[in-house]
């Protein structure tokens, strides 16, 4: 994996790497992993049906995979969207907040489109 | 202050709802002259005229008014001097009343002033005037209101009197009738049998005959039922009308208004209807040639004023042409599509018919004055009794106060009626003295059944004295509060000291509150604690006692080996030249001086001791170590007694190193050991056992046993062996021995005691002695460097563990990441992908595989909530005496998350993104063996 396409677009890849506990491949692995990773699908399913409950759960997983994989502004943009569902939520202020971790998400994806997906256990 | 207020306000609202009944009485005004005129009535010369008004009617009556009304325009006040008087004729209905009237009016006239002239409104006014000439005199009269030909007849014969005559216009009624409603013949006229309806009658009747073109009815409301009326009414037809004339007199012998009746009457009718004496159009009539009151009374003012100015009453002469005016209701021709143009040219047209409101405004403002003046007395009524009642509740609030846990009785007492009112419940907790039923006793039976509880008879004497209340009333306008305490007893309980507490609840002592407290217990606790100083007292004593005691022992027991020591010194001298007697002496000099150290260090040693001094330095202490020096001690000491010696069983401790204070554990041992070798004769045994027992968790207990076989101990001796200087008086062998510093014992217990050890001994007289002390140590292993039996090694700072994980979490990427962490603590993961797979994981496994739990909340499935409650239950049911750490991994810091946790079964939480150091924190928190 390229290091520096990760840091342009934002990563923490020291963070990440030290959460894998300094093992590349592993952070390579996970990385890969992501891309078939359900949170964003959720989120995107509940937000379209309006179901605050669904979008939370999308949310708040996807909030713990970004930030366990240094994806500092995909975390940053999810935790706002993250506490608008919180409860009863507002989804009037979460469907203002959505786009920014839209495009988040579509920028990450993009940064590890290289990256290989794992092979399924 | 109420009383007067109430008063005032009855007599307000009698005032209001009595019907007022104006009389005016003629007024002395200031520049009146006073002179008497030949009839003896008190003549006023004034710059004005003095007109009586007599009316026959009252006051409020519809047509008077109207009538008065015409009056007062035709005599200004600059001029006229108007009194009235209102006869309100229409209240009586038989001659008597009338007479009586006539006599009160009578008296009542005569006292006033002459008048100028009278005016007489309506028949029975005019009639009374003329029947009392003697009280009239030469005074005119003008009259108006009047129909009956009799009495103008008789009237017009007496040339004082003038007036203007009321005669009804029938016939122009009757051209009207014809002209607006040609389809109509018949006329039913509404009359009733008051005089003025007898009289109309007769001119209804007179005129319509006279007339020819109707037919007609005569329905009188004062002898026709009302339904009949109402349905005769109804039954009108298009041929038909209505003239309402006279409604005063009902058939149920009320009296009623015109208008009124012909509100009443309305409803029923369906035809025009004309009125002729009044004008009725605002009740909802047609209308009709109307007899003008007021046209009326003002052309008989003037003619009054006329004569009052001087004018001969025969030159004014009497009006035949009563005054009329047209009256047609704008509604009632628009209902019968009657043009204006069809009517008179002079004729009035209203849009008056009066709403709900204009007609019955008076009579709701007077009902409404009336019902809030007796809501107010009703309100001030209820005032004064409920602050009566207030005064009940307040004795029930009182006592319901003053009650608590510790008050067992409260009563308020009315020393006006002399009465007591207990609050509902007992007097004592073992018996009421007055059933709930009878709760308010006289005072007398009060006190004498409180009277019957004191055992005492002179306490009860007193009692029954100073419970006099009137004397209790007077000490209480002194004091606010009166304070006993006695002693009391009922039948079926014990003794109790009850204090009882006299408040006044007022000033003037009208009420007392009485209330009992029980001190029972109070004074019992009291007795126990001064029994406890006293013991405590006793102690110290006994305490001090043994010190001087002690002390004085010691100074003996210091004294006499120093006096040997310095008795020897001179020996000593004297035997410098005989080397063997000098050897002999240093040598007893030097024992001496071995055994005031002994002694002085034994006394130390027990003075630090119950200073609490005394500090135990705990070091590392090899039991072999231990137990060689206990052979070098023995070895000598027994073999110069001749004693065979044995230590033995000492496997148990091989091995062990103890954390103890090695200096006192030495000295223990020795001492019992010195002990046992002092009371064995020769050719005895003493042997040594010992060794670590119940090694757990780094903590064992040394246990040793020291045997002898020498002369024993008696049972009276083992009862205070470690007494200080006790000695065994009966045993006879004792004698024998030479005496320690008898502190020995004593110190040994102590130190032991210090080191939370125990000593048991066994003994008999003759046969030998058995000690056994037990103290409690901490322990380690002795082989290898230093391992203990926990798994964390900090050796290279770094930790490391050991054992398995058990591993929940459902997201893939997350779950790698927490599993590599784990591993690299040294822990192996075991990964279960939801709630659901981690509690069958943990149930299929035997108890202790995994080291602890680490967990997700959000989870599909099952959550980290149901799964550690289940978790736990599980435990519970497999009687787990082990509760596996669950650690909740969570992104929500939240309390409510946490709490939520903790009530599920969960121990802890680490936040997410997980991090190393929280990973090893919970290890080790969680698997040190605590």
């Amino acid at each position: 994996m390229d290091k520096q396409v990760l840091i342009d677009a934002g990563f923490d890849y020291e963070g990440g790497l030290s959460r894998c506990m300094g093992d590349e491949a592993l952070y390579e692995k996970l990385l890969g992993m992501f891309k078939r990773d359900r949170s964003f699908e959720r989120l995107q399913d509940g937000m379209a049906r309006e179901s605050v409950k669904d979008a939370f759960e999308g949310a708040h997983s996807l909030k713990g995979v970004a930030g366990n994989l240094g994806m500092t502004k995909l975390y940053n943009t999810d935790v706002e969207l993250t506490e608008a569902l919180r409860g009863e939520g507002d989804m009037a202020k979460a469907k203002e907040l959505y786009p920014a971790v839209i495009a988040s998400y579509e920028k990450a994806m993009e940064a590890i489109k290289d990256i290989k997906e794992p092979e399924k256990k | 202050m109420k009383r007067l207020g109430r008063s005032l306000l009855f007599s307000i609202l009698l005032m209001l709802l009595i019907p007022v009944s104006a009389s005016a009485s003629a007024a002395v005004s200031e520049g009146d002259t006073v002179s008497e005129n030949s009839s003896g009535a008190i003549r006023t010369v004034s710059n004005k005229y003095r007109i009586m008004v007599l009316s026959s009617y009252a006051m409020g009556d519809e047509v008077s008014s109207l009538e008065i009304e015409g009056l007062q325009k035709a005599l200004p006040s600059d001029k006229c001097e108007v009194s009235y008087e209102f006869m309100d004729t229409r209240r009586f209905s038989s001659g008597y009343d009338l007479s009586v009237l006539y006599i009160f009016l009578m008296k009542k006239l005569s006292r006033m002033p002459e008048f100028d002239c009278y005016i007489a409104v309506d028949d029975p006014a005019l009639d009374f005037l003329m029947a009392r000439e003697d009280i009239v005199g030469d005074v005119p009269i003008v009259y108006f209101g009047i129909q009956n030909s009799k009495i103008i007849e008789h009237a017009s014969k007496s040339s004082g009197i003038t007036g203007v005559q009321k005669n009804y216009d029938f016939a122009s009624n009757f051209d009207t009738i014809k002209n607006l409603f040609p389809g109509r013949n018949n006329i039913i006229f509404v009359t009733d049998s008051s005089r003025a309806g007898k009289d109309d009658t007769l001119s209804f009747t007179a005129a319509v005959e006279a007339d020819g073109r109707f037919s007609y009815e005569i329905l009188n409301i004062s002898e026709t039922p009302e339904s009949e009326v109402k349905g005769k009414l109804s039954a009108a037809g298009a041929d038909s009308v209505v003239i309402i004339q006279n409604t005063f007199n009902l058939n149920d012998g009320s009296i009623s208004t015109l208008g009124y009746m012909t509100d009443m009457l309305m409803p029923y009718i369906s035809v025009p209807v004309f009125s002729v004496n009044m004008d009725l159009t605002e009740h909802g009539t047609f209308g009709g040639i109307i007899y003008d009151c007021v046209a009326s009374g003002e052309m008989a003012g003037k003619m009054a004023l006329q004569i009052a100015e001087g004018a001969d009453p025969s030159d004014v002469p009497v009006v035949t042409d009563t005054p009329v005016k047209a009256v047609f209701n704008k509604k009632m021709m628009d209902h019968y599509m009657i043009k204006a143009s069809a009517l008179p040219a002079d004729a009035i047209i209203v849009n008056n018919e009066k709403n709900f409101w204009q007609r019955y405004y008076k009579p709701i403002v007077v009902m409404t004055l009336v019902i809030s003046f007796l809501l107010l007395l009703i309100a001030l009524l209820s005032r004064r009794v409920s602050s009566q009642k207030e005064e009940i509740d307040s004795d029930e609030e009182i006592m319901r106060i003053v009650t608590n846990d510790a008050i067992n009785f409260v009563a308020v007492i009315n020393v006006k009626d002399a009465m007591v009112k207990l609050r509902s419940g007992s007097w004592t907790k073992k018996g009421a003295i007055v059933p709930e039923s009878e709760r308010t006793i006289p005072y007398k039976v009060f006190i004498e059944k409180a009277a019957q509880n004191i055992h005492d008879k002179k306490v009860r004497e007193r009692f029954l004295k100073v419970s006099d209340l009137k004397y209790t009333v007077e000490t209480l306008k002194r004091q606010p509060e009166i304070c006993e305490s006695m002693e009391l007893k009922p039948e079926n309980g014990p003794i109790m000291q009850k204090q009882f507490n006299l408040s006044r609840l007022d000033k003037d002592v009208n009420r007392i509150l009485i209330y009992e407290t029980d001190v029972t217990q109070v004074l019992s606790a009291e007795r126990e604690k001064n029994e406890l100083l006293r013991k405590a007292a006793e102690a110290a004593e006994r305490a001090n006692a043994a010190k001087t005691n002690f002390v004085s022992r010691i100074s003996h027991d210091i004294r006499t080996p120093i006096g040997a020591i310095l008795n020897l010194t001179d020996f000593a001298k004297k035997d410098m030249d005989d080397r063997e007697a000098l050897t002999d002496d240093i040598e007893k000099i030097a024992t001496s001086g071995r055994f005031l150290l002994s002694l002085i260090n034994d006394v130390l040693d027990i003075s630090k001791i119950d200073s609490n001094n005394l500090e135990l330095s705990e070091e590392k202490y090899n039991f072999t170590d231990y137990i060689s020096e206990i052979r070098n001690i023995m070895d000598p000491m027994c073999s110069v007694k001749g004693l065979k010696n044995e230590v033995n069983g000492t496997e148990e401790g091989n091995g062990y190193v103890m954390m103890i204070d090695k200096v006192r554990i030495n000295q223990i041992t020795l001492n019992i050991i010195s002990n046992a070798v002092k009371y064995t004769p020769e050719g005895g045994k003493v042997s040594y056992s010992g060794g670590i027992y119940d090694v757990k968790d780094g903590k064992g207990t040394l246990c040793f046993t020291v045997k002898d076989d020498g002369i024993g101990m008696s049972e009276e001796f083992q009862k205070v062996m470690f007494d200080e200087f006790s000695q065994d008086s009966d045993n006879p062998e004792r004698r024998k021995v030479t005496t320690g510093t008898g502190l020995g014992l004593s110190i040994v217990k102590r130190i032991t005691e210090l080191m939370s050890g125990t000593i048991e001994v066994k003994s008999e007289v003759g046969k030998g002695t058995e000690m056994k002390v037990s103290i409690p140590v901490k322990v380690e292993h002795t082989e290898g460097a230093g391992k203990t039996e926990t798994d964390t090694d900090r050796e290279d700072g770094k930790m490391h563990f050991s054992g398995k994980v058990l591993l929940a979490e459902d997201n893939l990427i997350n779950a790698e990441i927490a599993k590599r962490m784990i591993e690299e603590t040294g822990v192996s993961v075991e990964h279960a992908e939801n709630g659901a797979e981690e509690l069958e994981i943990f149930r299929k496994a035997p108890q202790g595989t995994y080291i602890a739990i680490f967990q997700d909340i959000q989870m599909p499935v099952m959550n980290g909530y149901d799964a550690a409650a289940a978790i736990r239950e599980f435990e519970r049911e497999e009687g787990r005496d082990i509760r596996i750490p669950i650690i909740a991994m969570t992104a929500d810091a939240f309390t409510d998350a946490l709490e939520r946790s903790k009530e599920a079964g969960m121990d802890s939480f680490i936040t997410k993104p997980i991090k190393e150091e929280e990973i090893k924190a919970m290890l080790s928190k969680y698997t040190e063996g605590d």
